[in-house]
């Protein structure tokens, strides 16, 4: 924003100057521009305001520019409501989707720079995001969907007031509770997923599948035949614990199909048993190829039950053995 | 007994209300209350009763299969019957959450004395898990329509209120007012049914109020 004297200015021409700077939202810092004149003969010298300019942060790297791009459409966009009266800005927030969501958390973690002062307690989702790129976003975003609804909201909360007073505007206690929520996520990327965050991932993945990722499989289906079609993560939620880094929702994880082969595809995945726990993230990856060999064909396609019911157990039982021949290597 | 539906209509009344999927099919013209599907497990009457009411239906996240059909309630169970992997011999799936695995089993061993069977919540992933939700298919639909009104009253900051509704386990406090749920629970009924592993059993011990 840029400010530019005008003749018939007021009296006092660094607080009109700096006015217009106060119909925004959250904090900034604006350059004035003096220039001074002194007759002969006055007492004083008489100061004008020749412009006035908000200092915008330095251009980030060109991996960040999509983040900062979002970033900058959800500024506006709270900045457009809030001139409309919507007074309350976590309201606002509350009918963001998870993507935006992220986006604005990221967007503003790397412009407020505050990912150097989270790295001591949240190294991964710091080395996630330093990256930048719409991948960390949607990273971000599969963090946010399995984060615990109570923590959701106080991280909105808090980062809420980051954006409208500054990150310095954080009392002790909201610093010290936003570096737990976020020593908590940090924490959650390396531990087994509970019941309910693996229902909530599904239940975005359903979506990001239908809507996203194969919209075309979808209207193949018809709403009424794509309640028979269940969506399978190539890498399990189960393992998502050896991955932290990686997004486990992205659309490449995910794989739509029928009912029957998904149940075959879990009895395969069932038979490790035991030795889950042991697993590191090659093998599982490994056991992931087995799974796409043998099932590839019947992925994100419409199939009749009846019709493969045969080809369908031979595969299963090649799994079986494929599996259990990488477990006892 | 299609006048005892009164936890179905209440569902259904809700999801008119909300806004939410609510997809009728049709109706079986036929009463097939007190048929065997599976040798020696008698069909449950309500669930005979929703037959007759609605078929095959969308209710939220809910889909109940229809009685017959390669979708059908029997060709269902017998895919998931076909390896003899517990809980599938003991239940009978009659819907599922769409296009995800967790499943809604009645379980025709544990009928009261008019024959009305438990309902069980099955997630059929890797990690099963299984959990007592209601001590009959309509205290079930009645409990369903009353966790997604807890939902529309809520004032969750949520991007989506609806994904954080994971029925049952979100409301153990609401399976807790079956009352005749909680006796079965308490007098061990649903033993070697409900699984083990930690979280299902923390979440039995809401629902037991210990």
């Amino acid at each position: 924003m840029r400010w530019r004297w005008r003749d018939d200015c007021c009296p006092h021409p660094v607080v009109q100057a700096l006015l217009p700077f106060v119909n925004a939202v959250g904090r900034r810092t604006v350059e004035v521009e003096l220039e001074g004149r002194h007759v002969r003969g006055d007492a004083e010298p008489r100061w004008r305001v020749v412009a006035a300019t908000t200092l915008e942060p330095a251009r980030p790297p060109e991996a960040m520019e999509d983040i900062a791009r979002e970033y900058r459409a959800m500024q506006e966009d709270i900045l457009r409501h809030w001139r409309e009266e919507v007074k309350d800005s976590a309201r606002l927030a509350g009918v963001w989707s998870f993507e935006q969501l992220a986006y604005w958390y990221v967007g503003g973690f790397i412009a407020k720079g505050v990912l150097g002062t989270l790295e001591a307690v949240a190294p991964t989702v710091v080395s996630v995001l330093g990256k930048g790129g719409a991948k960390a976003a949607q990273w971000f975003r599969t963090v946010l969907i399995r984060t615990p609804p109570a923590e959701r909201e106080a991280l909105q909360r808090l980062w809420m007031k980051v954006e409208a007073e500054g990150l310095m505007a954080l009392e002790a206690g909201e610093q010290a509770e936003l570096r737990h929520i976020l020593a908590r996520v940090e924490k959650a990327l390396h531990e087994p997923l509970d019941r309910q965050a693996k229902k909530r991932l599904r239940q975005w993945a359903r979506r990001e599948y239908f809507e996203t990722v194969n919209p075309r499989l979808a209207k193949e289906l018809g709403p009424l035949r794509m309640e028979e079609y269940e969506i399978h993560h190539r890498i399990p939620l189960e393992y998502a614990r050896l991955f932290p880094r990686t997004d486990i929702n992205q659309g490449t994880n995910l794989v739509a199909v029928e009912r029957t082969v998904h149940r075959s595809i879990n009895r395969v995945w069932e038979s490790v048993g035991q030795q889950a726990q042991r697993l590191d993230s090659r093998q599982v990856e490994a056991l992931s190829r087995v799974i796409d060999q043998q099932y590839g064909s019947w992925f994100h396609r419409i199939h009749v039950p009846a019709e493969s019911a045969s080809a369908l157990a031979t595969a299963e039982q090649n799994a079986l053995r494929a599996v259990k021949q990488l477990l006892e290597r | 007994m299609e006048s005892s539906l009164k936890g179905l209509e209440r569902l259904m009344a809700r999801c008119r209300k909300q806004g939410l999927p609510l997809r009728l099919g049709t109706s079986s013209t036929e009463d097939s209350t007190g048929r065997e599907l599976f040798p020696g497990q008698p069909l449950d009457p309500l669930l005979a009763a929703v037959f007759r009411r609605v078929g095959d239906a969308r209710m939220a996240e809910l889909v109940l299969h229809a009685p017959e059909g390669a979708h059908g309630v029997v060709a269902i169970n017998k895919m998931l019957r076909e390896r003899a992997e517990a809980p599938f011999q003991s239940c009978l799936v009659f819907g599922q959450v769409a296009s995800l695995a967790y499943r809604f089993a009645l379980v025709p061993g544990l009928a009261d004395s008019r024959g009305l069977q438990p309902v069980v919540f099955i997630d059929d992933h890797i990690e099963k898990e299984v959990l007592p939700v209601a001590s009959n298919l309509d205290r079930f639909f009645d409990a369903y329509a009353r966790s997604i009104e807890s939902v529309a009253q809520g004032n969750a900051q949520s991007p989506d209120a609806w994904d954080d509704m994971d029925f049952p386990r979100f409301e153990p406090e609401r399976i807790a007012q079956d009352t005749a749920l909680v006796e079965m629970l308490r007098a061990g009924r649903f033993d070697g049914l409900v699984t083990r592993d930690e979280e299902s059993q923390r979440w039995m011990r809401r629902v037991l109020g210990q």
